[in-house]
């Protein structure tokens, strides 16, 4: 058996997302849509996956290789926009053969089994989305999250604090820290490298990889991307000026740092431009 | 209540109104961005480093050994002392790791005699008691498991760890349904947990179960566990993998 799948190119609405990595590569519940998509068909008994992306065909090269990790023989075919399914179907229609139907061609914008709940509408959605799959978020070749509690998932080295309070439905990413007396509530899905400091609340939001929830701080109805705070359910956003409040704890562009003298400033400051303050400043107080 | 919530919030945020308290408070950001760095690649690196370190030194200690080994397997019938096996690594990623020869030298064609005459147990994995394709000294070389040693040189290079499950064959692999293929979501090791805990007595599915248990408590200290277990198995020459 043989299927197709469009990933989605670039959304407008969907723009704090697309930041840094492409639609199909983030990170939801530690995997990226592709991923479980290509476990989906896995599971289904699909052999032969032809991917068509528009977006970062390198990033996706990166991600799922030729697909020996899922057993299915992957193509990966640019395209120079995003096609709908019929034009994919028309135009690569001698690849899947005549028994193709609708059904082998996908376009990448929910959760395999979840039409309903379209992901790249709006950021309500796309939350929306995410806790409707949070339960088949574990797929039979994933491994790592593991039920800790009814509802509450964690996956590998996730650390919780005994005086955390957790209510379900809940998860918790791969070296997830939950601080003391948090309180994870309901609707919490926190990814893979967050630190959740002490007194801190999360209720119906979704934290982004490595980003750090400050001491006392209190997300509700909120995604937390790096330092940018969206409140799904009106829609606005804010930068968030304090570090200590909320913030992103590692620099997330793909742009890796020329010298070992820049990524030894960049640990210490965690920033680029403060790195060349960091240095000019030492400079100055060397020489006087 | 409302007094000591509003006392509190005065205590923790009013630091931030001095510039040196903002930079208190920033030093601890910094601190906590170390400490995410070290916590999403730590256990990894280490695991690498001490693959590297120990299988170096290892090898290093061990080449008298392999001296003697080539000597005594030259000498039998002549013909190659290592030979290299295509196993499935991480992520179904197909490397060649390396054996000493413990087989004679037209093992292949004896295999299919064998097939014919069904001595193996139901399933994917392929194992026959006194196996008349062994050589005299392979037979020794496998009850001490010396034919494994090679494999330290696949740890030095990357495709395998001291500790983990084993790699499996591209055959088994292909048979593989997607359950089962989580076992491939770490670098195959040497020594096999399995034999630690009793891996003849359960199928397929369990050792998967195994395996899997391992991936997701893994740590430098259970690897550490491990192999303190392995050693004195593969001394005393009950176990071979």
């Amino acid at each position: 058996m043989k299927s197709i799948l469009i990933c989605p190119g670039e959304r407008p609405t969907m723009g704090f997302l697309t930041e840094h990595l492409p639609l199909a590569c983030a990170p939801l519940l530690g995997q990226s849509l592709v991923e479980y998509w290509l476990s989906h068909l896995a599971c289904a008994g699909v052999k032969q996956v032809t991917l068509l992306v528009n977006h970062h065909p390198d990033l996706l090269h990166e991600l799922v290789g030729h697909g020996t990790r899922w057993g299915l023989a992957i193509d990966l075919k640019v395209e120079s926009r995003e096609l709908t399914a019929a034009e994919a179907m028309l135009k690569h229609v001698k690849q899947i053969g005549p028994e193709a139907s609708s059904n082998g061609i996908v376009l990448l914008d929910h959760f395999p089994g979840l039409e309903q709940y379209p992901l790249f509408q709006s950021y309500a959605g796309w939350f929306a989305g995410l806790r409707a799959w949070l339960p088949q978020a574990r797929t039979p070749d994933r491994v790592g999250p593991r039920e800790i509690r009814p509802g509450i998932w964690a996956d590998m080295h996730a650390r919780v604090s005994p005086s955390a309070q957790l209510e379900p439905p809940a998860w918790l990413g791969r070296n997830v820290v939950v601080g003391p007396r948090s309180r994870i509530g309901p609707g919490a899905l926190i990814e893979d490298g967050s630190l959740v400091e002490a007194d801190a609340e999360v209720f119906e939001s979704y934290v982004a990889r490595d980003t750090l929830v400050g001491q006392g701080t209190e997300l509700k109805h909120s995604l937390a991307l790096g330092s940018t705070l969206l409140n799904w359910q009106t829609g606005s956003a804010v930068q968030v000026p304090d570090a200590f409040v909320l913030c992103a704890l590692r620099r997330q562009a793909p742009g890796r740092p020329a010298s070992w003298v820049q990524r030894v400033a960049e640990l210490l400051t965690g920033n680029k431009s403060q790195d060349e303050l960091f240095w000019k400043d030492l400079l100055i107080n060397k020489e006087g | 209540m409302n007094d000591e919530i509003f006392a509190w919030l005065a205590r923790r945020y009013l630091t931030a109104r001095s510039p040196f308290g903002r930079w208190l408070l920033n030093l601890h950001v910094q601190q906590q961005r170390l400490r995410a760095r070290w916590l999403a690649g730590g256990a990894d690196g280490l695991k690498r480093a001490f693959d590297t370190l120990s299988s170096g030194v290892l090898l290093l200690i061990l080449s008298p050994l392999f001296l003697l080994i080539g000597l005594l397997v030259k000498l039998e019938d002549g013909g190659p002392v290592f030979f290299a096996q295509t196993r499935v690594g991480r992520f179904g990623r197909e490397f060649q790791m390396y054996k000493i020869r413990s087989m004679c030298l037209d093992a292949e064609q004896r295999l299919k005699d064998l097939l014919a005459d069904n001595h193996h147990r139901e399933g994917i994995t392929f194992k026959i008691k006194d196996d008349p394709r062994i050589t005299r000294v392979g037979k020794w070389l496998r009850k001490f498991s010396f034919d494994e040693l090679p494999q330290l040189y696949n740890v030095l290079i990357g495709d395998m760890s001291l500790v983990g499950p084993r790699p499996p064959v591209p055959r088994e692999v292909s048979l593989y349904a997607p359950a089962h293929r989580r076992r491939l979501a770490i670098k195959p090791g040497i020594t096999c947990i399995w034999q630690i805990s009793g891996r003849s007595e359960i199928d397929f599915s369990g050792q998967v179960r195994l395996d899997v248990n391992y991936i997701e408590s893994q740590s430098l200290w259970t690897d550490l566990k491990i192999l303190a277990r392995t050693i004195p198995a593969v001394l005393s020459g009950k176990g071979a993998c």
